[in-house]
């Protein structure tokens, strides 16, 4: 009888616990889509030449299933004439999706927390042109001078810094840095 | 009540009438049931200390009605009445609160009356408290041959035989602890004041815990009640410096003896900001916890029924400066010598932070039966929640969003023929882990199931034991590639096996030896890893054909004990095949961040030799010197190369000095320790981002005693005491800032 007694509550335990195993399961089917997220795969840089408005210029990196995967689809070269000066504009998308998002909006909603920065080598300079509202540079928009022909690289970083921002490129995350390569003919 | 008992168990041979007998027995801890060495016996004019095992022995008594008063270190004597009328052994339960501070830590196979071969060592619940740990990585401080993996100050998971994360298994009495164990920054999640005592498991001595815990076991016990009806309230209080902050726990013990029924809450909230070098504030390393539990005990003559229910919440923020966008970030921090963000201490927790929660129930039914010894089953329910968080989205959108539902059954069936013990049991686990948000490790299903025999011979001088289990998975993935969801199922099974024992050569040496297999499948970030690891300037690549590995290990003690001296040394070696690790690949892959470094899993053949050596010696009846060492050398042997992330050797000592009663302190200690740990020397050149940390050299002390007759108990102690400024190889920080500078800590129990 005793016996009879174990056997049963074992036998219950044991019911119980198989209930519970076997329950649910269907969540685990149905997995978020990837890159639902923010994500920049794109940066755009369209440079006018100050001289002659008509004379504009796409340069574009763009690494569509972000990093890691496959390696970036397009890795333009910047070609610039020699001894002009450009107006800078930059753009970052993400191009993951259907429909293209623009995150540049996003930077420039909080611009005080973003700073884009600009290393150019071939005797260019940089000015950015734009900042934010407590009057830090922000670089969406800048102005290139070229001088003689010459190569070299021409690196676009946006710089995340909340908190931290102090208009310099020396604080904050990288979320962006890409080096184009420079050709000033 | 605070009472004495003693049972009287054994009467043996000898015939009645004899006018002379021999009376001995073993002085255990009430509370868990861990002998009592050095307690003093007293029979008349007679005085006996117990040995090491709590044993002891009184030769030639004449028979008839003795006074028996057993003392211990913290305990008031206490006598009880005995009727000698033949040799006679008793067991001498002495109550909790009798304060054993003695011993950190038990050595040998001190906590469990069975015939047991694991090689144990256990830290006993009044250590817990004197400890006031909020984390495993407290409790085990200072236990020998442990170290730890650490991500700042507050996340540290345990490493044991070199080993760490999947290689370790955190048992909680005898279900697995199932969290996002596979990341380094990932810590298990228990509050060590839940628990009664906690075990330390070293090597594969045991194949009872599953067979993929090469490196070793920690297992949390829940504390026995006392036998008597009683209520008892224990308040815990701690506070530190550094980080500044606080903690309070409450411990709620109801016991009714007649009932068989027994009650413990325990709640546990802990809170601090920013912990602090000795140069700078450590900006963002905030953390909060609270966590409680439940545990319902009832005994009804040969079965007992008991439940448990927890909750872990924590919250941990990550060190500022340490979430970097890219490798020019990286670079940036490694050749700043402070951190780019230090802002002043505030207990605010930003993003970057962890938001942890892990909730637990447990349900297990024991039973001693005649045809089948002690039944153990139990069921056990697990959800554990992970939250990441980057200060890109704050705290409204994690970056990492998990959440790991498991369900387990074990059953474990013990039985002694003589002296033959015989263990087998079974256990079945239905795991499933679903994410939110941004991909890391996909969705998936896992079912496992282990059946394990042991057999265990136990004589007077030796102990020899037997073990075989099986382990089978099935684990299948969900996951999105492009716009197809895709379902991949992996299969695992396989054998572990291991004979272990002892043999106690004479009365002071003791040798300890144990051979096993055991075999590992890859975990899942083992095998899905795709892309930029959270905050870290890599990109981490798994591999779905990765093959299990397995593991060829052999653990072995020597503990000598004689006179003045006690020594405990252990050397291990494990052999890997399809030894899986995270390589430094060389490659750079380009990305909208620049170029990243590649990791990936790869599988190679591997070696760990390691030695664990602890030295005590008594200087004079009051003081006692100390000294450890942890030695460790590991292999890549099929490429002939170093491992990277590999604890470096270190060594410890300690002074230490006893006292039954000075300045109205009681039963207190205090001790100095050193510390050394060398500089990693044993790594690639130019495969990580910077060269390894110097070797430092760190100072610690603590105070602990009772309070006059009170119950009140404290400890004061002193972390880092030269204020050294250091980084630890085991520390992901260390690419980013300096190790925690001079910390100040008073911990207060009172037991009502």
């Amino acid at each position: 009888m005793k016996h009879l007694k174990t056997n049963i509550s074992i036998f219950a335990f044991v019911l119980v616990a198989v209930f519970t195993f076997t329950a649910c399961s269907d969540e685990v089917k149905d997995p978020p889509k990837p890159n639902e997220g923010e994500l920049i795969t794109t940066v755009e840089l369209t440079f006018t030449n100050t001289a002659s408005p008509s004379e504009v210029s796409i340069f574009r990196f763009a690494d569509p299933d972000g990093e890691g995967g496959n390696t970036p689809s397009e890795t333009d070269t910047i070609a610039l004439a020699a001894n002009s000066t450009y107006a800078l504009t930059v753009r970052f998308l993400d191009e993951s999706k259907t429909d293209v998002e623009d995150i540049t909006t996003e930077v420039l909603e909080e611009a005080a927390e973003h700073r884009v920065c600009y290393t150019s080598t071939a005797g260019t300079t940089v000015v950015i042109t734009d900042q934010d509202a407590n009057g830090l540079d922000l670089g969406l928009a800048a102005t290139v001078a070229t001088s003689n022909v010459d190569n070299g690289t021409f690196q676009v970083s946006l710089k995340h810094q909340p908190d931290v921002k102090d208009g310099s490129c020396n604080v904050g995350e990288t979320d962006v840095e890409v080096a184009f390569v420079l050709e000033v003919e | 009540m605070r009472k004495l008992f003693a049972l009287l168990v054994l009467c043996c041979g000898g015939m009645l009438a004899h006018s002379q007998v021999n009376l001995s027995g073993i002085v255990r801890d009430s509370a868990t049931q861990a002998p009592l060495s050095l307690s003093l016996i007293q029979v008349g004019n007679l005085t006996v200390l117990s040995d090491e095992h709590g044993q002891f022995t009184l030769s030639n008594l004449t028979a008839g009605t003795h006074t028996l008063a057993v003392s211990h270190v913290g305990c008031k004597v206490k006598k009880v009445s005995l009727k000698l009328l033949q040799d006679t052994f008793v067991t001498v339960h002495l109550p909790h609160h009798a304060h054993t501070f003695g011993e950190v830590v038990a050595y040998g196979h001190l906590d469990d009356s069975e015939p047991d071969a694991r090689l144990i060592q256990t830290v006993s619940t009044r250590r817990l408290e004197q400890l006031a740990a909020v984390s495993l990585s407290d409790a085990l401080q200072h236990t020998n041959g442990v170290s730890f993996l650490k991500t700042g100050t507050t996340i540290a998971k345990p490493i044991i035989n070199g080993m760490h994360s999947n290689r370790i298994s955190v048992i909680n009495d005898d279900s697995k602890q199932e969290g996002q164990q596979w990341g380094s920054e990932h810590a298990p999640e228990i509050d060590p004041l839940s628990a009664g005592s906690i075990e330390l498991i070293k090597g594969a001595s045991t194949l009872r815990y599953g067979g993929d815990a090469m490196g070793g076991v920690i297992r949390v016990l829940p504390a026995l009640f006392n036998d008597s009806s009683y209520t008892k309230i224990s308040l815990l209080a701690k506070g530190e410096t550094n980080p500044n902050g606080g903690q309070i726990g409450l411990k709620v013990e109801n016991h009714s003896k007649k009932l068989g029924l027994g009650h413990r809450l325990v709640v546990n909230a802990k809170r601090n900001g920013d912990a602090a070098t000795s140069n700078y504030v450590l900006s963002n390393t905030g953390f909060a916890q609270l966590s409680g539990s439940y545990y319902t005990q009832y005994i009804n003559g040969k079965s007992q029924l008991s439940l448990t229910a927890s909750a872990f919440i924590q919250e941990i923020g990550i060190l500022a400066a340490s979430h970097i966008g890219n490798v020019t970030d990286l670079n940036r921090a490694l050749t700043s010598d402070t951190p780019l963000i230090s802002h002043p201490f505030t207990y605010t927790i930003n993003p970057p932070s962890q938001r942890i929660q892990h909730y637990a129930s447990k349900l297990k039914w024991k039973h001693k039966s005649r045809k089948y010894g002690d039944i153990i089953l139990s069921y056990t329910f697990q959800n554990n929640l992970r939250q990441e968080f980057d200060n890109h989205r704050g705290t409204s959108d994690a970056a990492l969003d998990l959440n790991l539902a498991t369900h387990q059954i074990n059953l474990l069936l013990d039985k002694h023929i003589e002296s033959i013990r015989i263990q087998y049991g079974l256990m079945a686990e239905q795991q499933q882990n679903t994410f939110q948000g941004r991909y890391f490790i996909p969705n998936y299903e896992r079912y496992k199931a282990g059946a394990f025999a042991i057999a265990t011979l136990e004589k007077e001088k030796y102990l020899i034991e037997g073990g075989l289990r099986y382990d089978l998975q099935n684990t299948n993935t969900y996951r999105f590639v492009g716009n197809d969801l895709v379902n991949e199922t992996f299969n695992f099974d396989g054998l572990s096996a291991n004979v272990s024992g002892w043999r106690r050569v004479n009365h002071d040496l003791k040798i300890h030896l144990s051979a096993a297999t055991r075999f590992r499948s890859p975990d899942i970030n083992e095998l899905f890893s795709d892309g930029l690891h959270h905050g870290s300037a890599a990109l981490e690549f798994g591999d779905l054909s990765l093959k299990q590995e397995r593991s060829y290990s052999l653990n072995a003690a020597l503990n000598y004990n004689h006179n003045r001296w006690r020594v405990a040394v252990e050397p291990y070696f494990h052999y890997f095949q399809n030894y899986i690790y995270l390589k430094p690949s060389g490659e750079k892959q380009l990305s909208i961040r620049g170029a990243f470094p590649v990791f990936r899993y790869v599988q190679t053949d591997a070696t760990y030799t390691g030695l664990d050596v602890d030295l005590r010696y008594r200087l004079a009846s009051n003081w006692t010197a100390e000294a450890q060492a942890a030695l460790l050398y590991v292999e890549d042997v099929r490429n002939n190369q170093f491992i990277f992330g590999i604890p470096a050797q270190r060594f410890s000592g300690r002074l230490k000095y006893t006292f039954a009663e000075k300045l109205g302190l009681q039963n207190g200690y205090w001790w100095i320790g050193p510390s050394y740990t060398a500089r990693q020397t044993r790594v690639e050149a130019n495969e990580d981002f910077t060269a390894t940390p110097e070797a430092y050299f760190l100072l610690d002390t603590e105070l602990s005693a009772q309070y006059r007759e009170t119950p009140l108990h404290f400890s004061f102690g002193v972390r880092n005491i030269l204020n050294t400024a250091y980084r630890d190889y085991m520390n992901r920080y260390r690419y980013f800032a300096d190790d925690l500078g001079i910390n100040f800590y008073i911990t207060i129990n009172y037991t009502f």
